[in-house]
């Protein structure tokens, strides 16, 4: 080993990794064993400093201050709560005005539309209940001599 | 009564540290000095720091179910400021910060070391201020790991905790840190 430990080592001896062979050392040099006390000494120094700063300015109160964070409620809000809310307060909004807008067609043009379609489709299914035969027949009816049906319906 | 009632609080505190982070006041004012002074000596602007330790607190209560109890609650608090202060590092917001540092470099004003005399003083003064400008020229693993242990002194198997590090990859950025600070000291 040299006369003194070089920077590395005394770095190493300081955070606490020396060997056995350098804390040999630094108990027979005083040179070392001086500087490593000086490092301690500073660092100490410079512990204390940065304690009694924070102390010091927190003591005056912070620059800006300091306030718990807001504390959410127990039971988380679901995501979707504040999109409903506002869609509900959108349709509300709009509301009057849709109101307002399709009140009179609502009320006089559709039904009777539906109705007519009802009566219509009323007619259709009694006249085809009415029919004496099945439709596809009736064309075939139509050839025949308004006199066979005559003579057939003579039998009376 | 009440004493076996308390008892039976910290104990449960002690089985669960959830509970301990549930009361954010308590949690807060216990550890709130430890948390702001390593931010402080990390990114040297008060105002900064104070908004920092503000989201650490915030971040470990919101989070506070993920927490195991696999290392200690200040461990797991550091770990969380470390990550705030080195996302900040990284923003551009600190950028600006660290520029205009430059030109108005904080100092450590309220520290008096009585008991001295005044020529001590000023000597010890500007040494540690050398201390202060130097842990800025270290890497920002240097740094964090050398005011992990010199300034909040937790144990070399805490930093490792709080860093992710290994124990010797701490010890060794340690000893570079205290080189480096050496270095600029300068030789009495």
């Amino acid at each position: 080993m040299n006369e003194h430990l070089s920077s590395e080592q005394l770095a190493r001896c300081f955070v606490g990794g020396a060997t056995n062979e350098e804390r040999h050392h630094i108990r027979k040099c005083s040179k070392c064993s001086a500087e490593l006390e000086r490092l301690d000494g500073v660092v100490g120094s410079f512990r204390r400093a940065v304690r009694a700063e924070i102390e010091h300015r927190t003591r005056l109160g912070p620059s800006s201050p300091m306030a718990l964070p807001a504390i959410p409620d127990a039971t988380p809000k679901p995501a979707w709560r504040p999109a409903i809310a506002a869609a509900a307060a959108v349709l509300l909004g709009l509301l009057p005005m849709l109101m307002t807008e399709t009140k009179l067609p609502e009320v006089t043009t559709k039904p009777a539309p539906q109705e007519s379609d009802a009566h219509a489709l009323m007619e259709a299914v009694n006249i085809h209940l009415l029919r004496t035969l099945p439709a596809p027949m009736e064309r075939v009816m139509t050839l025949l001599p308004q006199e066979e049906s005559t003579e057939s319906g003579g039998i009376q | 009564m009440k004493d076996s009632a308390s008892t039976g609080f910290i104990a449960a505190r002690m089985e669960n540290p959830v509970l301990e982070i549930d009361d954010l006041e308590r949690f807060m004012e216990q550890y709130r000095t430890r948390v702001l002074r390593f931010v402080f000596a990390s990114v040297r602007d008060m105002d900064l720091a104070e908004t920092l330790t503000q989201d650490c607190f915030w971040k470990a209560y919101k989070h506070r179910n993920a927490f195991r109890g696999d290392c200690s609650v200040q461990s797991w608090l550091m770990k969380i400021a470390i990550n705030l202060v080195r996302d900040h590092a990284r923003s551009r917001r600190f950028q600006f910060w660290k520029k205009a540092e430059r030109v108005r470099s904080q100092e450590l004003h309220a520290w008096r070391d009585r008991g001295i005399s005044p020529e001590e003083r000023a000597a010890v003064n500007e040494q540690v201020q050398a201390v202060w400008d130097a842990t800025r020229t270290l890497s920002e693993r240097q740094r964090t790991v050398f005011l992990l242990r010199y300034v909040e002194e937790l144990e070399i198997s805490e930093i490792a905790l709080s860093t992710g590090l290994t124990e010797s990859t701490v010890n060794a950025h340690l000893a570079r840190a205290v080189r480096g600070i050496r270095k600029r000291l300068g030789t009495p």
